[in-house]
């Protein structure tokens, strides 16, 4: 084979799109092959490495955001003399992270801009059992009188006009703020969802089922709908099952079960 | 390979996480350190931040994606990326560092060296696949970065327009050929 045909085989193999007949061959062939074996492994290195770098995921962005924190604490408590002369840099390694507090956001807008494209071929396949079974059309925020300015508020009032786009960007701003709170990870990762983006709503809502707060269920509940909209059924039902006896959500976990079954 | 892992490993665990308090630790520990030598070699308290920030993120992302293992302790190992990292910076700027030797810093260890020139060179080396990343088709580009990104493939296709076969073909031959733009380039050296 040449080195051509031997490459494409291996990325052919590790991104699985060999039939089963083709595969087993591939596999009795890299046993024998120690240079092809090589190349496997240059392959996975260079499929990671390209991976942290052109995808970076919700967690990758948390961190960023405590860093940018304790950088204020750590890093600015006088002087403001470095500003006029800002460290120049080649081209890649300013996505890094220069600018502390902007620099994450960007990111995400990038993610959105490009994420957002799919929302309007996606979105008409979302309709369904998805619409049926998702309960939190409402998002409730304690009330703090008359303060229109509040960005809760007015993420709140958005979301519960539909606009999740909208409310979307909001909340995304006010998570990377504060990843901790998880009022705001829940209704976030809902407009995530609704914006086509169910693969980062998981992100969001795993870490916030692996804690305890109030939201762990409901939690559950949206990381199923996310694959029900995606139409994986069987992650879908095994994320419902997840979902005790005892919980509110318990009946309705149930007959979408059986929905999807 | 066998390795030692260093106790320490347990801050790399910390970044994995987002473990604040541990992370707090680091910079109680580091900051101050990374803060004055920076400032010392004419730098900002705005350089020392960058600096210190971009750091802890290359070795999250070198432990996250790649599985870093720490067998030297962090503390010399932190201060050491820094100051390469600000040396490289104001080379660049042309400006002269007041120290030039790498040992001023405190007694750092070989291992801390070995560690500290494993993480450069896999900084480089990503750089080098994404130059080759770069030089790739929109097409093959937009494609890779997708299914990165986790996406259902039905969707990536559905969103390109093209069919779910057709997807998964391209996707391996553009992964092939992007090994092939990165092999060539090793080999000029």
């Amino acid at each position: 084979m040449l080195n051509e045909d031997r490459l494409l085989a291996v990325a052919r193999y590790l991104e699985g799109d060999m039939e089963p007949q083709e595969r087993q061959d591939f596999e009795t062939l890299l046993q024998e092959d120690a240079e092809l074996r090589e190349m496997q492994a240059s392959y996975k290195d260079i499929h990671q490495t390209l991976k942290m770098k052109i995808a970076p995921t919700v967690e990758d962005l948390q961190l960023q955001s405590t860093l940018s924190a304790l950088n204020e604490q750590y890093f600015k408590a006088s002087s403001a003399e470095g500003e006029d002369h800002p460290l120049p840099k080649p081209a890649d390694e300013v996505k890094v992270a220069k600018v502390v507090s902007m620099k994450p956001y960007l990111k995400w807008a990038t993610i959105a801009a490009v994420l957002i494209i799919g929302l309007f071929v996606w979105a008409p396949w979302s309709s369904g059992l998805y619409n049926q079974y998702s309960f939190s059309k409402q998002m409730s925020v304690a009330e703090r009188g008359a303060d229109q300015q509040n960005p809760m508020a007015k993420a709140a009032a958005l979301y519960n006009k539909g606009d999740y786009a909208e409310a979307r960007k909001i909340l995304q701003q006010e998570y990377m703020m504060s990843p901790q709170n998880p009022l705001l990870a829940y209704y976030f990762a809902i407009t995530l969802i609704e914006t086509g983006q169910e693969y980062e709503a998981r992100t969001v809502l795993i870490n916030l089922h692996n804690g305890e707060s109030v939201f762990k269920y409901d939690a559950a509940f949206y990381v199923a709908l996310s694959f029900v909209k995606q139409d994986d059924k069987e992650q879908a039902v095994a994320w419902l099952l997840k979902i005790p006896t005892e919980n509110v959500n318990y009946e309705k976990a149930q007959s979408l079960i059986q929905k999807l079954k | 390979m066998a390795k030692n892992i260093h106790p320490d490993q347990r801050y790399i665990i910390g970044l994995i996480n987002n473990d604040t308090a541990i992370i707090n630790d680091i910079y109680k520990r580091c900051a101050g350190k990374v803060r004055s030598w920076i400032t010392f070699n004419n730098g900002s308290d705005d350089d020392a931040a960058d600096i210190f920030q971009e750091s802890l993120m290359d070795i999250y992302r070198q432990a996250k994606y790649k599985s870093l293992e720490l067998t030297c302790p962090f503390e010399p190992y932190i201060l050491l990326i820094c100051k390469r990292k600000w040396l490289n910076a104001i080379k660049k700027r042309s400006v002269l560092p007041v120290t030039n030797s790498e040992e001023d810093l405190l007694l750092i260890g070989e291992d801390t060296f070995a560690n500290a020139d494993y993480l450069e060179s896999q900084e480089q080396q990503s750089k080098l696949f994404y130059e080759a990343f770069e030089k790739l088709g929109d097409r093959c580009k937009e494609i890779i970065s997708w299914s990165m990104k986790g996406e259902a493939q039905e969707k990536v296709a559905e969103a390109l327009g093209v069919t779910y076969g057709y997807l998964r073909k391209k996707k391996s031959e553009c992964m092939a050929s992007l090994v092939k733009i990165v092999q060539s380039t090793k080999t000029e050296f």
